[in-house]
């Protein structure tokens, strides 16, 4: 992760500015003996000091928008972005899926087919919100059954799409040109540039007209191409630039008009949209029918522009990837450019997955939260066709799997002192608590996110004044979901499981268990599965410590693997479907996730207790002074 | 602050400020109120001075410029341009920066891995594709003289490179998987070590130091210098034999190049001579080391040593013997 912080050239406080010039100054031979604190000189400085402080502050605006790490304005990150190569994503229409059909059965006489023109409009309500959802193309239905139910078709089959929004056209007259270069500005910030179409017509008066298109797919340029590209302007808008005229590609000429045609979308407002309807009619023998719509696939993929932080993040690997997937970074940044409904996306290559896949990249997708299950799987096919099948190396196949969560166990003691607040034990843990879940909601969750304990403790220490100091313990938690023994049958198998953790497991002591789960049924008892007390070996044991299978596996220690061999337990007493097996790293410093998986909180136990050491209570202090007083004396 | 750039720029100044109090002021200024003008002056004297921004606003143009930024803001253009990179990784980051684009098109070809290890390694590395040494039925001829290999799905499989380089994987492959290696191909890497065929300093104040371990080569039972390699002696220098089958140590000293036991520290038996002056031809003087030695003396292994072996070093690992899955998860 790049370094975030602003670059800080210099002292910007006033103060520090004129003691500094006051100390310049004094060191000059010709103002030696010069009273700085006299009210002329004094005045003299503050004014000389005001003016430091703000060109000062200029200065190091303008060195933090100079770099892509640093920028805050928009417009320089999009720059320096566009320096690299890389055009953040515009807003994107969110997607649904309609079967869509016409009940011609009443009519005198049922034509072959029918049509739905494109931008036919399907609407959906959401609170007081009404959003539009339109075709994008023409569709046609067929009497396939003979019963008057047409049903129109896609190359998807009975699915079609219809993209939200509203499609807005903006025309241009091309004026005298009087350089090269042609600029035409979109003055809306909110537009989905995927649905972007420019016409380019003979006069205003004109029917015939070119089609434009954007010059990222175009294979072949010459002087006749016809292509447009466009960037984010330094306040949001979009603009058109055409080519050379007569060298790279063909430019509008005077008199031409230029139609641009665009949806501005409602973003990820418009998402997860079950229920839509229509008003649209299909007109046959002059007798209106209504069509009908059910929802395939709740709308999706509905997405503001990119934020600055996302494009300080792909640019660059946008840029080390040139538009070509080779390395498994590569995957990562031309996905995440080009896919929307992606909170998190990690790849690796076949090689290094646990079995080696060779020839194959493994991707792993966290989706952001509105996006269905069905829609989840219409991502990874887009990934596949408009990303890896395009631009990765021949032969090499993408492979999909779920991410796999490791659960975080925090155990925070907190020593604070008693005089320094008014909160109680039960305030002070509740604050730490929530200190704890804050850090991970914003530290983890996403892959190759990597716990700290120290940045923890750090928070912790930060949170309220009278705390002390803080101890912390962080064991790595997973689930397991195993096959239960079904009831009244003869046959019921045990299961061997193989849970894999990200550190090495703590070595068995003679204190303690490095590995413990919570409760089950087992044979009838309430058990947990633990460690047998200085040994690898793992056993199932009753509630009052009793053994009730002396060995059920084993662990191992530096692998991080825990085996569990001949395990079929009755049921599972938190009712939840998974064993939560805790385990104590060797190391909890560092816990850092691999290939899929991914670290989030697991359970929090915080204690609040005043400190007791009296090295630090106000009147062993005062104590201690006393009595360095009477050595003194 | 003030910043120093690596390099003469070697260009004209782009920035032309200068401080013109004098001529800027009314005329009358200058006779009247001098000390003002100097103390006016001195003030953007301490604007340039160390710790303030006058010379960074002075120089602001420079800092997109990989050959002229300071290092300061050259780790902010890795930032933009090599993702995951630190300009500490590098000998000459300026340089490295500016060919790294070029690396960026070739990704994943064998020119790349060429261009990689040259640049950053000055190594001339090889790339190897093991499916060409794969036996491929009605193709390959049976037998061992065919030297092919039945498909492992491992080293002798489609998705295979092999990496013989100088340099110790360690170094190389995490940069190498993250810049050019395509995913899904299983990386093997070889090290591959040669013997030092020019001459050897011995003592005085050489780089190689005073009593430098020289490990001779059982095989041939020969010093395994060069042929036009020489030796030169220089005072209270030894040269050290190790024998790794027996754990003895024999020093080969000057100005007779004595065989014994340093373990000892005596003598185990005079093994021979070699008459001094300094310059000593030890291949051409004594081209098999046998015959330094009694028919008793123990025989010299350097199987297991790298300095003066012409072998490649494979490293191994996990459950291939010769060709282990190698470097850093890409994960």
């Amino acid at each position: 992760m790049a370094n975030r912080t602003t670059i800080t050239n210099s002292q910007l406080g006033f103060n520090n500015i004129k003691t500094s010039l006051r100390s310049y100054l004094d060191k000059q031979d010709e103002f030696s003996d010069y009273n700085f604190e006299g009210s002329a000189l004094s005045s003299l400085l503050d004014v000389l000091s005001y003016n430091t402080h703000l060109n000062g502050l200029i200065a190091n605006f303008a060195l933090n928008e100079t770099f892509l790490n640093t920028a805050q304005l928009r417009s320089s990150v999009v720059n320096i972005a566009a320096g690299l190569g890389y055009t953040p994503r515009s807003a994107k229409s969110a997607i649904a899926s309609l079967r869509i059909t016409a009940n011609l059965a009443a009519a005198d006489t049922r034509p072959e087919y029918i049509t739905l023109a494109a931008g036919a409009v399907f609407d959906a309500k959401v609170g007081t919100q009404t959003f539009h959802f339109t075709t994008t193309e023409e569709y046609i239905a067929y009497d396939n059954d003979g019963l008057g139910i047409y049903t129109f078709q896609s190359d998807n089959g009975t699915s079609i799409d219809v993209i939200e929004g509203t499609r807005r056209t903006k025309t241009f007259l091309v004026d005298t040109v009087t350089d090269d270069s042609q600029i035409y500005v979109l003055t809306d910030s909110n537009v989905d540039l995927s649905t972007l179409k420019v016409y380019v017509y003979d006069n205003i008066n004109s029917d015939s007209y070119e089609e434009y298109t954007n010059i990222n797919t175009l294979s072949t340029i010459d002087e006749n191409s016809t292509f447009y590209y466009v960037n984010e302007t330094y306040n949001g808008f979009y603009e058109l630039n055409f080519g050379v005229q007569a060298t790279l590609g063909k430019a509008p000429e005077p008199g031409n008009v230029i139609r641009v045609s665009y949806v501005a979308p409602s973003g990820s407002n418009a998402n997860g949209i079950r229920t839509f309807t229509t008003s649209e009619k299909v007109t046959v023998g002059g007798q209106g029918f209504l069509i009908s719509v059910t929802t395939v696939t709740p709308s999706a993929l509905g997405d503001e522009k990119e934020s600055i932080e996302s494009i300080r993040i792909n640019a660059p690997v946008s840029y080390a990837a040139q538009r070509r997937l080779v390395t498994a970074d590569d995957y990562v940044g031309v996905i995440s450019n080009s896919i929307q409904g992606i909170k998190s996306i990690n790849a690796w290559g076949g090689e290094d997955n646990v079995p080696a896949k060779y020839g194959k990249v493994i991707l792993s997708v966290i989706f952001e939260d509105d996006v269905s299950t069905s829609n989840q799987a219409v991502i990874q096919q887009k990934i596949v066709d408009e990303v890896t099948d395009k631009f990765s190396i021949i032969s090499i196949d993408t492979e999909f799997t779920e991410p796999e969560y490791s659960y975080i166990d925090i155990n925070a003691q907190v020593f604070y002192n008693e005089n320094l607040t008014g909160l109680t034990n039960k305030a002070l843990e509740s604050i730490v608590r929530n200190t704890i879940s804050t850090y991970f909601n914003e530290q983890t969750g996403k892959f190759n996110d990597i716990f700290r304990k120290s940045r923890l403790i750090s928070r912790i220490d930060d949170v309220e004044s009278s705390i002390l100091s803080s101890v912390v313990t962080a064991n790595v938690a997973k689930r397991l979901y195993p096959t239960l023994a079904r009831p009244n049958t003869v046959y019921n198998y045990p299961y061997d499981y193989t849970i894999t953790y990200l550190n090495p497991i703590k070595v068995p002591t003679s204190v303690g268990y490095t590995v413990i789960s919570d409760s089950f049924v087992y044979g009838g008892q309430i058990c947990q599965l633990t460690n047998v007390i200085g040994s690898t070996q793992l056993q199932i044991v009753d509630l009052l410590g009793g053994v009730v299978v002396n060995n059920i596996g084993y662990y191992d220690p530096a692998g991080g693997v825990v085996y569990l061999q001949g395990f079929l337990p009755d049921s599972i007493v938190s009712g939840k479907g998974y064993i939560k097996i805790s385990t104590v790293p060797s190391s909890d410093a560092v816990i850092k996730p691999l290939r899929n998986s991914v670290l989030t909180l697991g359970t929090t136990t915080v204690t609040a207790s005043p400190d007791v050491n009296k090295a630090n209570s106000l009147i062993d202090q005062a104590s201690i002074i006393s009595t360095l007083s009477n050595l003194n004396e | 602050m003030a910043y120093a750039t690596d390099l003469d720029q070697n260009r004209r100044p782009i920035n032309l400020h200068d401080t013109r109090i004098k001529t800027v002021v009314p005329e009358h200024f200058l006779e009247q109120y001098p000390d003002f003008i100097t103390f006016i002056e001195k003030y953007y004297d301490f604007l340039d001075s160390d710790g303030n921004f006058g010379y960074d606003i002075k120089n602001i143009q420079y800092y997109k410029d990989i050959e002229s930024t300071p290092r300061t803001y050259l780790q902010r253009l890795y930032e933009e341009k090599a993702p995951g990179l630190s300009t500490e990784l590098f000998d000459d980051p300026r340089i490295t920066l500016k060919i790294l684009y070029t690396l960026y098109k070739i990704k994943g070809t064998g020119l790349s891995v060429d261009f990689f290890f040259r640049h950053f390694y000055k190594d001339a590395a090889e790339q190897v594709f093991p499916k060409r040494q794969m036996f491929i039925v009605g193709e390959s001829e049976i037998g061992v003289e065919s030297n092919k290999f039945i498909q492992d799905s491992y080293f002798y499989q489609i998705y295979s490179i092999l990496i013989r380089s100088g340099v110790v994987p360690n170094e190389w492959l995490e940069i190498y998987k993250r810049l050019i290696h395509p995913a899904g191909f299983e990386l093997f890497a070889e090290f591959v070590t040669e013997t030092v065929a020019s001459n050897i300093v011995i003592g005085g104040s050489g780089a190689l130091g005073t009593s430098p371990s020289i490990v001779l080569d059982s095989a041939a039972s020969t010093l395994s210098i060069s042929e036009t390699g020489t030796i030169t002696f220089s005072s209270a220098s030894s040269l050290t034999g190790v024998d790794s089958d027996i754990s003895l140590r024999f020093i080969v000293d000057e100005p007779a190049v004595n065989l014994y036991d340093s373990d000892e520290g005596v003598p185990l038996s005079l093994l021979g001579t070699i008459e001094y002056p300094y310059m000593i031809n030890i291949q051409n003087e004594y081209p098999d080391i046998k015959s330094l030695l009694n028919a008793t003396s123990p025989t010299f292994d350097d199987s297991d040593y790298i300095q003066m072996s012409n072998d490649y070093m494979t490293f191994d690992r996990d459950e291939f013997s010769h060709y282990p899955s190698v470097g850093p998860d890409s994960a």
